[in-house]
């Protein structure tokens, strides 16, 4: 094993032993702070309200590959799905679900039935829809849904890219509060612009623990916080000894 | 002239107002015309009604001033002034007087006690079970009858006071009410059924009641105009943008110069100008239908110098659309190079599984992709040999260049950290070069300022196309667009600007000002 | 604790594909790739799951007469159609050439330009809806990069071009690895919740 691979699975072992020490750590005691993010508490506001007006909630899962790095966005937004259909289970019009991959589509069905079951209330597959297979018969195919829908608010959480624009877009047509967060760099600049509400960043990857996703998302939030300040501290003493001349 | 006071806002406003000029609340109570007639009473300015029977007038002041205490607490059954009255000349002694050597306590209970029995009336005789009889008293209880009887001082009360119908005492006069004085109900008491409610109470009552009907009654939803201001930016917008861009095709004016190479540019000429003869360059064909005008833009010029160079070409694609705009690329320089498929360039098409199968590359290629777009085994059956793109490989360490032509920055981050380091670890010539869409550039150029490089050069958008054309001499392929698409650039700017300007700073210019809306109100 | 024999087999699978890629041990990294090798073949199974998925939802649009029952028509013709050409000729059949080049790109395309136009209505409207000092330096980083990266009527600006590679190579390089970096931090912790059976999306 080389130096970069020990590396690497000392990092994962660490970011490991980190979530399940903050997990068993505050089992038992309150939740630690965690700064303000307005646009969940707006989401919060916003479920509400859809479930009093019987409105639509719209929450779209992108198009991320589930065997790739993109799984990363959709499992949170599945996480988050799955705390909405429950949240919503007692609205006239239960949340749909919308995605542009075949395996995400298969999965917000899942989710959806078995957030159904647990309330107790019906299950409809066609809540959980594949849209499109490229991006922007996917994009278009949301939009569609948004706007036929006339959706409460709509939340994106998965992999966009700049056909995200589309989306929101309909969203903002509908007057509609669109809450967008992806991994995808091209995606956050489009979403910075056109979404009511984006998620910056690592913000989308915080959305299970800031919606009552369960411990272990608060946990894996303490983890991603503690290993952001060790990279910021090391960029910063490799930038010194850069620059004194050591490396 | 007279002012009232708005009971809302408190300002003055002339009392012939019905609503306050400053805030619209409502100056004077609404009332219906018939009840406000029938019920109408004369207030004083605390609300107090003024007695109107003629026996009101009769009510003692201590009188009056408990009537004053009830009325203000509570609510009692609207009585008539009649009763009212009756009640007053009852309490003042007009209906009978206190008997001389009576102490005013004992009459007091006498009146209240007789009015007590009075209530009480006799059950009716069952028929079926007739009352008992009398019981024959013995002579000395008979004979205290008689003398309290004849008591003269109790004679006048006794006569008024009730005889026991019931019980062992049945037939007794005067027998003291037990349970008629000690449970006698002290329960709701009469009271007045008029509230003390002043002008601005019933100005909010008005105010409520309003509100709650309204409720009720389903308003109009006011109509969205069909054509409203943000109708007009978008299609002002959309309308300037494929005026300019379209004028500029038709009316091409002095074509402008392509930009001068940069240095990762030129880095990409160089790799491919040092391809050996019958190089063997594995192009993976990576992007979304939807992006085709930038990234062909972008790529013809590189796609153009590789087969000048004469290379073999093996086409592949990790989205399912990938191998058919491969081909349909081919296709469009087919007239310049007449590339044959299964002989110049193969294309092996749609790796199954995307960016997560770009592992599969680097083991066995002819496990993970045995077969052409057309069905064709590309790597040689009994019948067939090896086709010549493909010869001598066996993973992708085996090219000599990789291509990689992408909009995703997932996907191009997977070509260099899944990838890469196979190729560099695998012979020392092979490289890995990329033709991206403009938007991943700050992504993929970290890899190329990385020491050692991850990504050994790369054409980034239209720009960087229309570089490498002009590096390499062949400016026809992009000159096409390269001069309609600065026009679209500047007239999105233009647009940007101006009504970016305008849109943002119309609602602060016709928002009135605070000194103006000070006056108004 | 209910503990389902899924949870179990998602964990197995996922620690060893973890472990194939650190530890350079022959079984691992055999197991590894046949397991990538299944977990494709499912990729592309599902993909026609996907499709049978959006053929039903059209369909369920069209026999229940909800709104936009046409466009649903209207796929499921040219989905039809699609799959008979390009099954019966194969891909790279003139026939299916001709409906990729005529249909698919010009459509796709279309979005595009469309997505332009709304790119640039965003910018319009950006400083009425999110009037910030972040806003006013977003819009004026689009201009500068437009102008420059476009021919600009043969005009030269002094040190546009500079100013150009300075912002696509110091400050939004930096934020993009910034970014990058706190996006990787959320990819490690989403996939050690699924790995640890505590995000489980399989549900079992």
């Amino acid at each position: 094993m080389n130096f970069p691979e020990l590396m690497g699975l000392a990092f994962v072992g660490l970011f490991l032993g980190l979530m399940l020490g903050s997990a068993f750590y505050y089992r038992n005691r309150p939740a630690p702070f965690v700064r303000q993010i307005p646009a969940f508490g707006r989401v919060r506001r916003a479920i509400g309200l859809a479930v009093e007006a019987g409105s639509r909630l719209h929450l779209s899962l992108g198009r991320g590959n589930l065997i790739s790095t993109r799984s990363a966005v959709a499992f949170v937004g599945l996480s988050i799905l799955d705390r909405i259909a429950r949240s919503a289970a007692a609205s006239d019009r239960p949340p749909v679900a919308t995605s542009g991959e075949s395996t995400l589509a298969i999965l917000s069905q899942d989710t959806l039935h078995d957030a159904s079951k647990f309330m107790g209330a019906d299950y409809d597959p066609l809540r959980g829809q594949l849209t499109g297979l490229t991006p922007f018969s996917y994009a278009a195919g949301a939009a569609s849904l948004i706007h036929d829908e006339a959706t409460g608010a709509s939340l994106l959480l998965g992999s966009f890219g700049s056909e995200v624009a589309l989306i929101t877009e309909a969203g903002d047509r509908t007057e509609s509060l669109t809450l967008a967060g992806t991994d995808n760099l091209t995606g956050q600049a489009v979403l910075y612009a056109t979404a009511q509400e984006p998620l910056i960043g690592e913000e989308t990857y915080a959305g299970g623990a800031y919606m009552g996703a369960g411990g272990m998302h608060q946990a894996s939030l303490i983890a991603q916080d503690i290993f952001r300040w060790v990279i910021i501290l090391a960029l910063l003493v490799g930038a010194v000894l850069k620059l004194v001349g050591v490396l | 002239m007279a002012e009232i006071n708005c009971p809302l806002c408190g300002k003055a406003n002339p009392d012939d107002f019905e609503v306050c000029q400053y805030c619209q609340a409502r100056l004077k109570p609404l009332l219906a015309p018939d009840s406000a007639e029938e019920n109408s009473l004369p207030q004083d300015e605390t609300g107090v009604e003024e007695p109107t029977s003629p026996a009101a007038a009769e009510i003692p002041e201590w009188l009056q001033e408990l009537r004053q205490d009830e009325d203000s607490l509570e609510l009692e059954p609207e009585r008539s002034s009649d009763e009212l009255a009756a009640d007053i000349s009852e309490a003042t002694g007009d209906a009978g007087s206190i008997p001389t050597g009576t102490p005013d306590w004992i009459y007091e209970v006498e009146q209240e006690t007789q009015r007590d029995f009075d209530h009480i009336e006799p059950p009716p005789p069952s028929p079926a079970e007739p009352g008992p009889e009398p019981a024959a008293l013995p002579d000395w209880l008979e004979s205290i009858r008689l003398g309290l009887h004849g008591t003269p001082g109790l004679a006048s009360s006794q006569a008024t006071e009730p005889v026991e119908s019931t019980g062992p005492l049945a037939g007794l006069r005067g027998v003291l009410a037990a349970d008629a004085l000690i449970s006698r109900s002290r329960g709701p008491a009469t009271r007045p059924a008029k509230l003390r409610v002043s002008a601005n109470q019933l100005v909010h009552i008005d105010l409520l009641r309003e509100l709650v009907e309204s409720e009720g009654k389903s308003q109009p939803l006011p109509q969205k105009p069909s054509i409203s201001s943000e109708h007009i930016l978008r299609w002002g917008i959309a309308l300037a943008v494929c005026l300019a861009v379209v004028w500029s095709i038709i009316f091409p004016g002095q074509p402008a110069a392509l930009p001068a190479f940069q240095e990762e540019t030129a880095e990409l000429n160089r790799l491919i100008e040092q391809l050996p003869d019958g190089g063997q360059v594995l192009v993976a064909f990576d992007y979304e239908p939807g992006e085709f005008a930038e990234l062909d833009a972008a790529a013809s010029a590189v796609i153009d110098h590789l087969m000048i160079q004469g290379a073999y070409l093996t086409l592949v694609s990790t989205t399912p659309l990938g191998p058919v705009l491969a081909e349909r690329f081919i296709e469009e320089l087919q007239p310049v190079h007449h590339y044959t498929a299964g002989v110049q360039y193969v294309n092996l098409g749609y790796i199954p599984g995307g960016t997560a199968s770009l592992v599969m590359l680097t083991g066995n290629m002819p496990r993970a992709l045995p077969y052409t777009i057309e069905g064709l085994a590309a790597w040689g059956s009994e019948s067939q040999p090896v086709l010549p793109p493909l010869q001598g490989i066996q993973n992708v360490g085996d090219y000599d260049l990789v291509m990689v032509l992408v909009d995703d920055p997932d996907v191009a981050r997977a070509w260099v950290e899944q990838v890469e380091p196979f190729i560099s670890s695998s012979s020392p010539q092979g490289s890995l070069g990329m033709v991206i869409s403009a938007q991943l550039e700050p992504i993929i150029r970290p890899y190329y300022d990385a020491n050692p490089r991850q990504v050994h050069g790369f054409v980034a958008g239209l720009r960087g196309g229309a570089s490498y054309a002009r590096l390499n001499g062949r400016e026809e392929l992009v000159r096409s667009y390269w001069d309609s698409f600065g026009v679209g650039l500047f007239m999105a700017v233009l647009l940007m600007l101006v009504a970016g300007l305008m849109y943002s700073t119309y609602p602060l210019l016709t928002r009135p000002s605070k000194s103006d809306s000070e006056v108004k109100g | 604790m209910k503990f389902p024999f899924s949870v179990a087999v998602a964990i197995g699978i996922g620690l060893i594909t973890l472990a194939g890629y650190f530890l350079n041990i022959p079984v691992l990294q055999t197991l590894r790739m046949a397991l990538i090798e299944w977990a494709t073949t499912l990729a592309a199974v599902a993909l026609l799951v996907g499709i049978a998925n959006l053929f039903t939802i059209h369909w369920n649009k069209l026999t229940s007469g909800k709104v936009g029952g046409l466009y649903s028509a209207i796929l499921i013709v040219s989905l039809v159609l699609t799959l008979g050409v390009v099954g019966w000729f194969g891909p790279t059949h003139t026939y299916s050439k001709w409906i990729f080049n005529n249909v698919q790109l010009p459509v796709e395309g279309s979005l595009l330009a469309l997505l332009a136009v709304i790119l640039v209505v965003a910018g319009v409207r950006l400083l009425r809806l999110r009037s910030s000092m972040l806003s006013i330096i977003f819009i004026i980083t689009a201009m500068v990069i437009l102008l420059a990266t476009g021919p600009l009527f043969g005009i030269s600006v002094p040190g546009l071009t500079e100013l150009r590679s300075w912002i696509a190579q110091v400050p939004a390089m930096a934020g993009a690895r910034g970014l990058l970096l706190g996006i990787g931090l959320g990819i490690v912790a989403a996939g050690l919740r699924v790995l640890i059976g505590s995000d489980r999306p399989y549900r079992g």
